[in-house]
């Protein structure tokens, strides 16, 4: 992880489709990190996947292409 | 009553009544309340995984779970890995990066060397100390808080 860059995230519909989120951007080598959502953003026990800002272009390109379905990217 | 209960009572007579003043003077203990802590905070991880279920959501807490202690909310002074939690610990671990922070900020990482050689990773330890069920058992007995998860 880039640590000057600042962190976006990436929110699911649901657990499930942030691990198989996590597999598309394992494979394409984008840096990540699952995380739980951060309180300020939901109170639900959740996760989603953070990234540098550097590489958000990568993030939603992968997804798309894989046909990954996520609710929002967002800084975080 | 308030006396026993180690208030200060002061009565004043006034020209609408009696006036009863009382003011705590000590908190009073619950005889339930635990003693304070006087060890260091120990986390026990006996499994790769977060609760008992299923496996891939035990995997996904987990990782949580070393995030958010790494976030620095309450840091442990001693995490104990043992059985399949020394997995973690080793290479292409999903917690390596927050258990390798955890170490840089002083967090002791023990991990148990039965279990790393029976699960044929010793060559594979990426962060924390070989240990053995000697200092295992010191470490949780001399614990001020022990947290099993």
């Amino acid at each position: 992880m880039n640590g000057q860059d600042p962190y976006w995230v990436v929110l699911f519909e649901s657990t499930s489709a942030a691990l198989m989120a996590e597999k598309r951007l394992k494979k394409a080598a984008i840096p990540h990190k699952v995380i739980p959502v951060p309180r300020q953003i939901s109170s639900d026990c959740g996760v989603c996947i953070r990234f540098a800002a550097g590489v958000r272009g990568d993030v939603e390109s992968a997804l798309t292409s894989g046909r990954i379905p996520f609710q929002e990217i967002r800084p975080l | 009553m308030a006396r026993t209960l180690g208030c200060d009572v002061t009565v004043e007579e006034t020209d609408r009544g009696t006036r009863i003043g009382i003011t705590g003077k000590n908190r009073v203990e619950s005889a339930d309340a635990p003693p304070p802590a006087a060890g260091p905070v120990v986390v026990v991880i006996p499994g790769n995984t977060m609760g008992r279920g299923d496996e891939d959501l035990g995997k996904i807490l987990i990782r949580s779970f070393f995030h958010t202690v790494n976030e620095g909310i309450s840091r442990p002074d001693v995490i104990i890995l043992f059985n399949t939690g020394v997995l973690l610990a080793a290479e292409g671990s999903d917690v390596l990066e927050d258990l390798r922070a955890l170490e840089g900020k002083g967090t002791r990482i023990l991990v148990c060397g039965t279990c790393l050689d029976f699960l044929k990773m010793k060559e594979n330890l990426a962060a924390g100390t070989v240990s053995n069920m000697y200092a295992i058992a010191e470490t949780i007995f001399s614990a001020g808080r022990l947290i099993n998860l």
